[in-house]
C-alpha cells in the first residue's frame, strides 16, 4: 500500500512535487506518467526514502515515513525492489552476484542464496547467463537483471524508474509482461514510464504528473 | 513456458521466505565471508596492501626493538645490582689483626655474604694504577690509606636494606665511613627511566602514524568502491553492512603488519646479539640478550589489529558520511 497525502517537496524553491495526493492498495499496479521534470523521479525517490517531503504524510504498508528513524531505512529498503533506469549493475562481478547481493544483505545462507537467485534469474529468462559479467549483456538483458535483483528479495513493493526507456518495443513489452506477472502474485507495483502508448495498450491505472501536480490519476476507478 | 517459471519462482519464493526467520545467524554469516573475503583480496593482490603493511610493519618494529633493548638493559642494570658492594673504611693506625677479628665477626652476620680485607699497601698500589699521583704519593712518608673491608652483601637485600647496612656499619667504632658504591647503578636506572619516557612517546607517535596510514588506505579503498557502496545502499545495506568489508581490511592489514614488525624485531635484535654478548663477556657477566616473549609478540599482533579495526573504522565512517546522500 503506497498512499500520499497533500505531500510537496521543493529544491531549492523550485516546487518539484505540490499537493499530491493518491493511494495504491495492496497488490495493485499503476503507471506513472508524465513529460521529463514532472516529477516522477521525485515521487519514486520520495517512497524509496532516498529524499524527505517538505509537506504532506506518505504512508508505505503502514510506516509513515516521515516518523521513521534514519537507521530503520535501510531495512524498509530491503522490502521494497526498485527497477533503475540504467540496470545499476557491478561489473566487477557476475550476473549471479549481481542478483545475489541483496540476499547476501540480509545475511542469507549460500544455499539459499543459490537458489534464490536461480529462481530469479529462470524467472526473467536470463539463468544461462548468471556467470557472464554484465558488461557482456545487451541493455535490455541488464535490465532483465536489475529486475531480477528488485525481485529477489520477494519485495512487498516494486518502484520501476523508466525500466523501458532505452529498449525497443518488443523488449518493453517483455520487461512489462515480467511486471504483470509479479502483479499477479501479489506484489504491489508502481512503474514510471513515459511511453504513452504502451501504457494504453495496458489496463492499468495511471497517475500522470504535470509540474508535479496530479494531473489525472484514475486509481479509483481500477478498485471496482 | 512464462507461466511455469512464474509458478516456480512463486514457489521457490514461499518456501524461502519459510527460512528467513533466523537473522543472528545471517549476521554471522556476513562477518565470516568478510572476514575470509578481506584477507584473500590482500592475498590476491599483495603488491597494493604490500606498501601499507610494510610502513605498519617499519613503523612498529622501531618501538618495539627499543622496548626490547631497554628491557635487556634493565637485565643488565638487575643483574649487576647483586654486585654492589659497601666499602668500610677502618678508623686510622688500625692493625691488620683487628682488621682481620672484625672482619671475621662481620662475616658470621646473614646480611653479608662476603669480606675482602684490603690492606693499605694493596690500596696504595691500586690508586697509583689508576691516578698519575706516583710522584706525589712517593713524596709521602708514610702511606696515609687506611684498612678497608670490602663487604658483598646478600644478594637478596635490595638497595634501600644495603643502605640500612652500611648505616649500621659505621655505627661500630672500628669503621670511619661505609661508602655504597650505588651511584652508577642510581644513574643506569635514571637513564632507563629517561629512555622508556622517551620510549612511551615514540610509540604514541608511531602507533598514530600506524592509524593514519591504515585511515588513508581506507580511505581510498572506499573511494575506489563507491559505486558498490551506493548500490549497497540502495538495496538496503545498513552502515554496519557497508563498513565490514572495511573494517576487515583494517583488522588484517594490522595484523599483518604487526606480524611482520615482530619478525623484525626478531632480526634486528639477532644483529644486536653477536656484540651484546662479546659487550658483556669483556665483563665477564653471562648475560645473554632476550627477545621478545611469545606472549608479548601476540599482545603485539593483537594490539596492530586492533589498531587497524579503529583505524578502519574511522576512516570509513568519515568516508562514508560524505557520501551518504547519494542519488538514483
Amino acid at each position: 500500500m503506497i498512499s500520499f497525502d497533500r505531500v510537496s517537496k521543493t529544491y531549492e524553491q523550485m516546487n518539484a512535487l505540490s499537493n499530491v495526493n493518491f493511494l495504491i492498495k495492496s497488490g495493485k499496479m499503476a503507471f506513472l506518467t508524465g513529460h521529463s521534470g514532472a516529477g516522477k523521479s521525485t515521487l519514486l525517490k520520495l517512497i524509496f526514502a532516498l529524499e524527505h517531503t517538505n509537506r504532506g504524510v506518505i504512508v508505505v504498508n503502514g510506516i509513515n515515513l516521515q516518523q521513521m528513524p534514519t537507521r530503520a531505512i535501510p531495512e524498509y529498503r530491503q522490502k521494497i525492489g526498485f527497477v533503475f533506469q540504467n540496470a545499476k549493475l557491478l561489473t566487477d562481478r557476475s550476473v549471479f552476484e549481481n542478483v545475489a547481493l541483496p540476499l547476501q544483505i540480509r545475511g542469507f545462507y549460500k544455499n539459499e542464496i543459490k537458489t534464490r537467485v536461480c529462481a530469479a534469474l529462470d524467472k526473467v529468462g536470463l539463468l544461462f547467463k548468471k556467470n557472464m559479467n554484465p558488461i557482456t549483456l545487451s541493455s535490455g538483458q541488464q535490465q532483465r537483471v536489475g529486475i531480477a535483483r528488485a525481485i529477489v528479495n520477494r519485495p512487498d513493493i516494486i518502484l520501476a524508474d523508466e525500466p523501458t526507456g532505452n529498449l525497443d518495443p518488443d523488449l518493453s513489452h517483455d520487461i512489462m509482461q515480467l511486471f504483470i506477472d509479479f502483479n499477479n502474485i501479489g506484489t504491489t507495483i508502481l512503474i514510471a514510464s513515459h511511453d504513452i502508448t504502451m501504457i494504453k495498450k495496458l489496463q492499468y491505472p495511471v497517475i500522470n504528473l504535470k509540474n508535479g501536480a496530479v494531473q489525472r490519476d484514475d486509481l479509483g476507478r481500477s478498485d471496482e | 513456458m512464462v507461466q511455469c517459471n512464474a509458478m516456480i519462482w512463486a514457489d521457490q519464493m514461499n518456501r524461502a521466505n519459510i527460512n528467513q526467520g533466523n537473522k543472528t545467524y545471517g549476521l554471522w554469516v556476513s562477518h565470516r565471508q568478510n572476514i575470509i573475503s578481506s584477507l584473500e583480496k590482500i592475498i590476491k593482490k599483495p603488491l597494493s596492501s604490500l606498501l601499507t603493511i610494510m610502513v605498519i610493519a617499519v613503523a612498529i618494529t622501531i618501538p618495539t626493538t627499543m622496548w626490547q633493548v631497554i628491557k635487556n638493559a634493565q637485565i643488565i642494570g638487575q643483574n649487576w645490582d647483586g654486585k654492589t658492594k659497601i666499602s668500610c673504611f677502618l678508623t686510622k693506625n688500625t692493625q691488620y689483626t683487628t682488621a682481620s677479628k672484625l672482619s671475621q665477626k662481620l662475616s658470621q652476620q646473614s646480611p653479608i655474604q662476603k669480606i675482602v680485607i684490603k690492606t693499605p699497601q694493596e690500596a696504595l698500589d691500586e690508586f697509583k694504577e689508576l691516578t698519575n699521583f706516583d710522584e706525589v704519593l712517593d713524596v709521602l712518608d708514610d702511606n696515609p690509606l687506611p684498612f678497608v673491608l670490602i663487604i658483598s652483601p646478600n644478594p637478596e637485600l635490595n638497595n634501600q636494606q644495603i643502605v640500612q647496612l652500611s648505616l649500621q656499619l659505621e655505627q661500630l667504632p672500628q669503621i670511619q665511613s661505609a661508602i655504597i658504591d650505588l651511584a652508577w647503578l642510581k644513574k643506569l636506572f635514571a637513564l632507563i627511566e629517561l629512555l622508556w619516557t622517551a620510549m612511551a612517546i615514540l610509540m604514541f607517535l608511531l602507533f598514530s602514524a600506524v592509524l593514519l596510514v591504515i585511515g588513508n588506505t581506507i580511505r581510498l579503498e572506499v573511494q575506489n568502491r563507491i559505486d558498490e557502496i551506493q548500490i549497497m545502499n540502495l538495496l538496503g545495506a545498513s552502515a554496519g553492512f557497508i563498513k565490514r568489508p572495511f573494517l576487515y581490511t583494517g583488522f588484517w592489514l594490522g595484523s599483518i603488519g604487526g606480524a611482520l614488525s615482530w619478525l623484525f624485531t626478531f632480526i634486528s635484535l639477532s644483529m644486536l646479539d653477536k656484540p651484546v654478548t662479546h659487550f658483556s663477556s669483556l665483563y665477564a657477566s653471562s648475560f645473554s640478550l632476550q627477545y621478545l616473549p611469545i606472549k608479548h609478540g601476540i599482545i603485539l599482533v593483537f594490539c596492530c589489529a586492533i589498531l587497524g579495526w579503529i583505524g578502519a573504522f574511522i576512516s570509513s565512517t568519515r568516508a562514508l558520511s560524505a557520501i551518504k546522500n547519494i542519488n538514483v
